[in-house]
């Protein structure tokens, strides 16, 4: 009897025809945030309650759709993915093809998905409309005897051998550990020989003694076909290695959730790992963003809207990194492996976070794996890095990684010998790592009302810098001794129950800075306790209210041993630099901040208004301070795929405890930094992975902190030095752009422009603002990465930023200072001039050898591609007559290696 | 430099290394001042204490008053001559005439002398390379309004005095044309003697010079051939670095010691340090050696000169000068 084609209905219709049951929600009525992947996103988030599926949609009732005729009769199968939404009762409202295979199969899934019945979803244990992924699978089959039809004996069909022989053993993920659940094994396309794997890929097949065609089927991984001959009563075991269609690529983040921050970029792992010219490093990948100033040379600062780097905070889990890059312009301390997503805020951030005039960057970390244990290692030019998660038990996970550099050792070899005989040491050496153990329901496992989730993470970073150049022709031995050191550790408690949500992190630190330097040395210890407290309340489905605490408690002691300081402690004389005693020099600064926020969200049809407010009140060395930051956001969504979104609020940011010891070396009158923020835009979706945001913004500093050197004189003929003041004042204001292509199977990329003026000005000295030494006018990034056939993946980044302001240069006659032997150069008006435009290309090449268990990732990172002749710096001859430039970095190559398994 | 940018930076040295400019501040070729001495470098004023000084008010940039047992004090003290030798250093001019002026002027920062209302012209003239000497009272002038010069120098001084009285006194040289000028700026200390043990600043004087070990004796002229390198060190003056003392800005004392500082130049070939000495944050004190090294690309035998200015770091400032007949 010959074989012609028709679906092959499941007698069980649920376990069989769905294979792999992706849960993506989203918004069908204005009002609700919505949750990428499932439920990993309940706790409470940037401000925004994210929803949770408490009870999944089952199907009810399946329907077989029509075997394409063109596509059975050339023996055609295929498997369609359709993305399906389900309203509150279970009835299929709409089915999409996203990725159509043709051949009629497309048509003939939608019309069969569309007359299914499923049981309603619950979100937070009401029923609501979901979209969920579904795949129908046309597979070639004999069909089965027609009910009714006599047979004539002769041609009676053949009911097939006796299954006496056994086929067991797991479906597993080719290239790592994963297992494979819910796919189909089957032999020679019989409809009574098929098994599924369960949710550890196991799985047992009867099969008849003799050949085996086996074949499995899984969606989202390339059909597996092997031939097996058992003997009579055999069963072996076996693990099938199924080629998955996305290898490397990780789970893609929608972030289709409404946020009500104007901008905010959300960075998955992949792109936080594979963007060219960024070293794998999630912070530097944020410079590719719009409102995000380029950095001179390799170095990772985030120049946020015209805002100083140590105006924009980073954290980690919610608190904060004290020290964000290791030493000589490195890598961050984030661990790209250990990162589950990267928010970031270039202003205009919700109420939960502060202390800082600038914008933020949340960083997620990552769970432990639920199913087996995973891993990596990497090796590059600059460091070794290895990741490792695993489940412990049901319910308890453990995730870490470590990385530690070797410059150290390879810094020597390249060095220059001195000719004279003297010797040159330069020892960089850092270290970080990340452990993190989670205990509770698995990610994408339903939460039960009442449940807790508690996690414990510890991070930390160490950095030493050696330099020591002696001997030879030098008239001066230079040793120099840097070592800086933190660590955290911090604790996490979510609950939720009914409509309440709560997340309690406490958390203590230590941080440790030391510098010697010949006879003089300095250590300064930090003890940090805080505790962050977020609470979320669906008052009801027009009202979200959002409270919390923010406080921690600091104890700074600094010791030093130093000579006098001249020009902080006695005035200075021109070219002086006597021989001076050695003071000591001990301070303590204790640091108490308690901030309080509160937001609420009122939804009315399209409109949402969310009006915030955070109240700190501190106690640094004794004095007061207190801030009061009342925010605004404002959105309108006229359409399901665009929103209007607008901000304006005040931001605050305490001066460090570093800055206000005691004068001479501090400046205890400090007050906050403020900013004033403002923000309009407009985001369209296209598709599920295209978007484009387009935003314009003010901002305006008060009471910057610079560096003024002021010196008093009291009225009893003394003089009070304080090195730093709050005369500064700055404003920023331009409109940025980002059209981007979001995580996909085989494309990542975006189109980032930002035009923007970033001035400041000191009162004292200024008579009119200037532009900031980081004024970039046009900046414009475009990043793209496409995943190629045979295992390779080619990314690129091109960059075009206007140059440096600078002061032009007017030569007329040498200026010279007799006691100090030296020169002053004459200028024409500040930063009225720019160094040339940079521009530059950096590609990466990866490769991909996917073994059984591990897969091998071979990667080319190289830094300006077409070697563009950047301008980084101006400098200028002693006399100043001349200008000289500075190049940029020519084309650099690295190499790097990874293993994940 | 924060360790942080470390190796950025040393990139971007060894990057400058290949693009940077030609002109070596150790060779002298053109129109340059390298050192200006006055005698004395400094005037200490008796029984002028900080009690004094308070009575000046805050540094509020506003008007102030002197009390007249400190004005008086100041004005006996800035009347006393002072010999101001400046040494012009000019080989491309092959004793081409230079014109001058002198100048003093109320702000250190005005580096030209030319804030309107702010300063003085004592005198100009015409000379040539070499040695100028002229006598001056700088502090004893007064502004083209009839202020006192001294007075306003205070009123502009953020630390009212206490490290002393600073008057700019400015030598402004050109050639003739124009083509080549040099404002050169030196402070003239009229300094209170807070403290009983306080002495008046002598000027550094180079005990002598020593080459590759030997000494050197001024008046012998070397000879070297081709791509010979000297190594040059000036004899020991350690115990001749004097010990002072200054307020602190809470008027305590403030015990230092000279570290004396040497640039270094040549009409001919390059110095490997333009500096050597003075003390640095480690607490060391640099050593003095020094290595001159020959123009290669010269065909022509030259006569060198090579200059020596120490510098007390108190405003005191002297030279000495060697000469080499060099042949390629």
């Amino acid at each position: 009897m010959g074989q012609s084609g028709y679906v092959r209905p499941s007698p069980e219709p649920l376990r069989s025809t769905v294979l792999r049951f992706f849960v993506a929600f989203v918004l069908l009525s204005a009002g609700l945030a919505v949750a990428e992947e499932g439920v990993r996103r309940e706790v409470v988030d940037a401000g925004v309650h994210i929803p949770v599926l408490t009870k999944a949609p089952e199907l009810l009732e399946f329907v077989q759709a029509d075997y394409p005729p063109e596509a059975k009769a050339r023996d055609l199968a295929a498997s369609v993915r359709l993305v399906v939404t389900i309203d509150e009762k279970g009835e299929v409202l709409d089915a999409q093809v996203p990725e159509p295979v043709g051949n009629g199969f497309d048509e003939a899934a939608v019309a069969a998905v569309k007359r299914f019945r499923f049981s309603p979803a619950e979100v937070d244990f009401k029923p609501s409309p979901v979209q969920i992924e579904y795949v129908y699978h046309f597979v070639l089959a004999a069909p089965e005897p027609d009910a009714g039809v006599e047979v004539a004996p002769d041609e009676a069909p053949d009911a097939g051998p006796q299954l006496d022989a056994k086929l067991t053993g797991k479906t597993l993920v080719r290239g790592s550990r994963g297992f494979v659940p819910e796919a189909l094994v089957l032999c020679d396309e019989r409809p009574d020989v098929v098994a599924t794997s369960d949710a550890e890929g196991r799985f047992a097949l009867d099969v008849a003694a003799g050949p085996c065609h086996v074949r499995v089927v899984a969606a989202g991984f390339f059909v597996f076909q092997t031939d097996e001959t058992f003997a009579p009563r055999e069963t072996r075991e076996v693990n099938l290695y199924l080629i998955e269609k996305v290898e490397g690529m990780q789970t893609v983040v929608r972030g289709k959730r409404d946020k009500k921050e104007v901008v905010s970029v959300t960075i998955s792992r992949d792109e936080a790992q594979k963007v060219p010219g960024t070293f794998g490093d999630p912070v530097r990948v944020i410079q590719n963003f719009p409102g995000v100033a380029r950095a001179p040379f390799i170095l990772g600062q985030l120049i946020v809207r015209g805002a100083n780097p140590s105006q924009t905070l980073t954290f980690f889990d919610g608190v904060q990194i004290p020290i964000l890059f290791h030493v000589g312009g490195g890598p961050s301390v984030v661990n790209a492996e250990f990162l589950d997503r990267l928010d970031f805020f270039p202003g205009g951030f919700g109420a939960r976070y502060g202390r800082a005039v600038g914008g933020v960057v949340d960083v997620q970390s990552r769970r432990g794996a639920s199913d087996t244990w995973h891993g990596s290692a990497k090796i590059d030019l600059l460091d070794t890095a290895l990741f490792f998660q695993a489940p412990i038990t049901e319910n308890v996970s453990i995730a870490a990684a470590a990385r530690r550099s070797y410059i150290d050792a390879l810094l020597p070899l390249v060095l220059p010998k001195d000719p004279n005989g003297g010797s040159l040491l330069v020892l960089p050496v850092y270290w970080d790592y990340q452990v993190r153990l989670d205990v509770g329901a698995k990610p994408g496992a339903p939460r039960k009302d009442g449940a807790s989730d508690f996690s414990l993470f510890v991070f930390g970073s160490d950095d030493k810098l050696q330099v020591v150049a002696t001997g030879g022709a030098r008239n001066r031995d230079v040793t120099v001794d840097f070592h800086t050191t933190f660590h955290r550790l911090v604790g996490g408690w979510t609950y939720r129950r009914g409509n309440v949500t709560t997340k309690l992190t406490p958390y203590v630190g230590y941080d440790l800075a030391k510098v010697n330097f010949g006879i003089s040395n300095l250590t300064a210890n930090q003890w940090t306790a805080g505790l962050r407290e977020d609470l979320a309340f669906d008052i009801s489905k027009h009202v979200t209210l959002r409270l919390g605490a923010d406080i921690y408690d600091q104890a700074l002691i600094g010791e030093a041993e130093l000579p006098v300081i001249s020009g902080t402690q006695f005035v200075e004389f021109p070219g002086s630099d006597p021989q001076v005693g050695i003071q000591r020099v001990t301070k303590t600064l204790n640091t108490f901040d308690g901030a309080l926020f509160a937001e609420a969200d009122f939804k009315f049809g399209p409109f949402t208004l969310t009006p915030g407010m955070r109240a700190s009140y501190a106690l640094i060395g004794g004095r007061v301070r207190y801030a009061a930051d009342p925010r605004l956001w404002v959105r309108f969504q006229p359409w399901d795929h665009t929103a209007i979104k607008g901000s304006i609020g005040l931001y605050t940011q305490p001066p460090s405890a570093a800055s206000l010891v005691d004068p001479p070396f501090g400046s205890p009158n400090l007050v906050h930094e403020k900013a004033f923020q403002s923000a309009l835009g407009v985001s369209h979706r296209f598709t599920d992975f295209i978007n484009l945001d387009v935003t314009g913004f003010f901002n305006r500093r008060y009471d910057n902190i610079i560096n003024q050197n002021q010196a008093v004189v009291q009225p009893d003929g003394t003089v009070v030095t304080y090195r730093e003041s709050n005369n500064g004042l700055g404003r920023a204001y331009g409109l940025e752009v980002l059209a981007r292509h979001e995580v996909s199977k085989y494309f990542f990329g975006w189109i980032a422009y930002t035009l923007s003026r970033s001035e400041e000005y000191r009162a004292g000295r200024d008579t009119a603002y200037r532009v900031t030494q980081f004024d970039q006018t046009h900046i414009l990034t475009v990043v793209a990465s496409v995943r190629l056939p045979y295992g390779f993946e080619l990314g690129a980044r091109f960059r075009y930023v206007t140059g440096q302001p600078k002061s032009p240069l007017i030569h007329d006659a040498d200026v010279y200072q007799a006691d100090s032997n030296s020169f002053s150069g004459s200028f024409g008006p500040s930063r009225s001039a720019r160094s040339k435009d940079f521009n530059q290309l950096d590609i990466r090449l990866d490769k991909y050898f996917v073994f059984e268990r591990w897969t091998l990732d071979v990667y080319l990172d190289v830094q300006n591609v077409y070697w563009a002749k950047n301008v980084e710096a101006t400098f200028y001859d002693y006399r100043f007559r001349q200008e000289f430039e500075v190049p940029g970095i020519p084309i650099l190559p690295v190499l790097g290696v990874k293993a994940s398994f | 430099m924060s360790a942080r940018a470390l190796v950025p930076a040393v990139v971007a040295l060894a990057l400058v290394a290949c693009v940077g400019p030609d002109d070596n501040p150790t060779t002298v070729k053109d129109l340059r001042v390298l050192g200006i001495r006055f005698e004395t470098p400094e005037v200490l004023i008796n029984e002028c204490n900080v009690g004094l000084l308070s009575a000046l008010g805050s540094a509020d940039g506003g008007t102030i008053t002197i009390p007249p047992e400190l004005l008086q004090k100041l004005a006996v003290a800035a009347s006393r001559p002072i010999k101001m030798t400046s040494l012009i250093a000019d080989p491309a001019g092959a004793g081409r005439p230079l014109k001058y002026r002198v100048v003093v002027c109320a702000n250190p920062n005005d580096r030209r002398c030319t804030n309107e209302g702010d300063f003085v012209e004592l005198l100009r003239g015409e000379t040539m390379a070499g040695e100028l000497s002229v006598t001056v009272a700088p502090g004893a002038v007064l502004l083209p309004d009839g202020t006192p010069l001294l007075q306003e120098v205070i009123t502009q001084d953020l630390y009212k005095g206490l490290g002393g009285f600073r008057v700019p006194v400015l030598l402004d040289v050109q050639t003739l044309d124009g083509a080549e000028h040099v404002y050169a700026q030196k402070l003239m200390v009229y300094m209170c003697r807070f403290f009983p043990e306080m002495e008046e600043n002598q000027t550094p004087v180079l005990p002598g010079m020593t080459i590759a070990g030997a000494p050197w004796p001024a008046d012998e002229v070397k000879d070297f051939t081709g791509t010979q390198e000297i190594t040059l060190e000036p004899e020991d003056f350690t115990a001749l670095q004097e010990p002072y003392i200054l307020p602190s800005f809470q008027l305590q004392p403030v015990y230092l010691v000279e570290a004396w500082k040497v640039a270094w130049y040549t009409t001919l070939g390059t110095m490997d340090n333009l500096s050597t000495g003075g003390s640095d944050f480690s607490g060391q004190v640099g050593r003095h050696r020094n290595t001159w090294k020959p123009d290669a690309t010269a065909t022509e035998p030259k006569d060198v000169t090579l200059t020596f200015v120490v510098r007390d770091g108190r405003g005191g400032e002297s030279w000495a000068q060697r000469k080499i007949r060099w042949t390629p």
